[in-house]
């Protein structure tokens, strides 16, 4: 009975947060098909959690720090491995043989804008300007305090700016 | 300037729209449906055995006949099968381990059978780890030898995996790296499960708690290893795209039930591989639900603080590498395990 319920609220959180995961480990990773590789495993990993028997207050923000590890771990490994093959060339976004997505200029231009960033600039920006989150949230995240998101959200909407309207 | 500030949010919150390919939202749906079955709670359900010893069910000379037996049996040409299901402490077992395997080892001819052939022994010993853990019979020594007889696998299995690609066969060796991945990886899961449930079921089995964390940590850092490989050798993959695979004898090596060819054709080798992944570590989990299903629920402790840190200790194992790709202000992993409980209460919705 419980299993059941539990994994209707886990499949709940999954249509609720896959897309917003998603873009996260997109923005991220630029690549759509590891962007949901890392989705899949966060939520395998959730799934882990939960069924422990741990009280989960708040899906959005565990789901969200299991991806942010994944994706860590995930460039370490990368890293590790494959010095040869660093940059990959532009965000990826639709995948191999995905024709749906028609991507506006807009937003090619945007994404090509966030890429440009550096790592903890391009996290701070998309929650915040993509994903809506307050500063107080993001700093949660990432661990630091909510003044330091603050400056680093400034800087990282100018750079972009920059970028977009010269 | 704030227009055009205005302006570029707009532009951001445009990026909203992207979201999951909608096919790759089902099929993951289905898939974390399964695995959240598969990995099902077992409320209330008492672990059917703890301790059983059922090697002393039998009488104290019942070993000792029966390996004259079983000897007996074994050179009337039964030793490969009677050896095959043997454990570590068991008779047989050095049969299997020294005679049977290498010869067996030794008639394959081909390096992807080789990589193959290699993966599943690998598989096999931590099989025998987990039989043993579950039985709470894994000592340190037997947990050393187990360990190191798996780790020499997965290095021969790589090295034939290395000499495929050498010969030019990429996709192969693609092929037999996701698999020897997709094996260590779900038994990775399935000692973690008996871990906990080791640790749960209380001291009694001190020693079996403590073979299963080290085999584990090993486990984890072939896993590690593996995965690395094949991300790295996805990645060179994607530099060298101009190349046309040929996909064909990948998918039925690896799918044999799924005879159509036409949409292989239509997936990259990566895309195949996962799904062979996939598929691979869903069967294996599947062969072991009956032990699965002996692990009952862990962590029973509920008070907000302690829940949430055992919540975070397990997301944030990585946390310490962060450095690497945030130079500027990098949290510990201890920075963050204060920061949650605050956070939990920032962020809700």
């Amino acid at each position: 009975m419980d299993q059941d319920r539990i994994k209707a609220e886990f499949l709940e959180a999954y249509d609720q947060y896959a897309d917003e995961l998603y873009r996260f480990c997109l923005f991220k990773v630029s690549d759509s098909e590891r962007a949901q590789d890392l989705t899949q495993d966060t939520f395998t990993r959730f799934w882990q959690t939960l069924r422990k028997d741990t009280v989960v207050e708040n899906p959005r923000a565990l789901l969200f720090m299991i991806a942010r590890n994944r994706i860590i771990d995930w460039y370490r490994k990368k890293k590790e491995q494959s010095l040869d093959v660093l940059q990959e060339a532009g965000l990826d976004v639709t995948g191999e043989g995905a024709a749906d997505v028609e991507q506006p200029a807009q937003m090619r231009e945007a994404l090509a804008a966030i890429e440009s960033l550096d790592e903890p600039s391009r996290e701070v920006l998309t929650l915040r300007y993509v994903e809506g989150w307050t500063p107080v949230e993001i700093a949660a995240l990432r661990g630091e305090s909510a003044n330091a998101v603050s400056v680093r959200l400034n800087r990282a909407i100018k750079k972009v700016q920059d970028k977009m309207h010269i | 300037m704030t227009k055009t500030l205005t302006k570029t949010e707009q532009e951001l919150a445009y990026l909203r729209t992207l979201r999951l390919p909608s096919a790759a939202r089902l099929r993951m749906r289905e898939e974390l449906s399964a695995y959240a079955d598969l990995h099902a709670r077992h409320v209330g359900a008492e672990p059917a055995y703890r301790n059983s010893k059922y090697l002393s069910y039998f009488p104290a000379g019942f070993w000792r006949v029966s390996a004259a037996l079983l000897i007996l049996v074994a050179s009337l040409g039964g030793t490969a099968y009677a050896a095959n299901g043997s454990l570590p402490g068991q008779p047989l077992y050095p049969i299997k381990i020294n005679v049977t395997e290498p010869v067996e080892t030794a008639l394959i001819p081909s390096a992807s059978g080789k990589a193959a052939w290699h993966a599943i022994l690998a598989e096999r010993r931590l099989d025998e780890a987990t039989q043993l853990a579950v039985k709470g019979s894994l000592d340190s020594a037997t947990q050393q030898s187990l360990s190191d007889n798996f780790s020499t696998h997965v290095r021969d299995s790589i090295a034939a995996a290395d000499e495929l690609q050498k010969e030019g066969d990429v996709n192969g060796a693609l092929a037999v790296r996701s698999d020897l991945e997709a094996r260590i990886t779900a038994h990775e899961d399935i000692l973690g499960l008996v871990a906990d449930h080791l640790a749960a079921s209380g001291a009694a089995d001190a020693t079996s708690t403590e073979a299963v964390r080290t085999l584990l940590t090993v486990v984890h850092d072939r896993q590690d290893t593996v995965e690395g490989a094949r991300l790295a050798l996805e990645d060179s993959e994607d530099a060298a795209s101009s190349r046309t695979p040929v996909f064909a004898k990948t998918t039925s090596a690896m799918k044999a039930d799924d005879t159509s060819a036409k949409p292989a054709i239509m997936h990259s080798p990566r895309e195949i591989t996962r799904e062979a992944r996939t598929l691979e570590i869903a069967s294996i989990l599947r062969k072991n639900s009956a032990l699965i299903s002996l692990l009952g629920p862990v962590g029973t402790s509920t008070t907000a603080t302690s829940t949430a840190t055992s919540t975070i200790e397990t997301a944030s194992s990585t946390v310490e590498s962060d450095q690497d790709i945030d130079e500027n202000a990098a949290p510990d992993g201890e920075n963050l395990r204060q920061s949650w409980p605050t956070s939990q209460e920032n962020i809700k919705n």
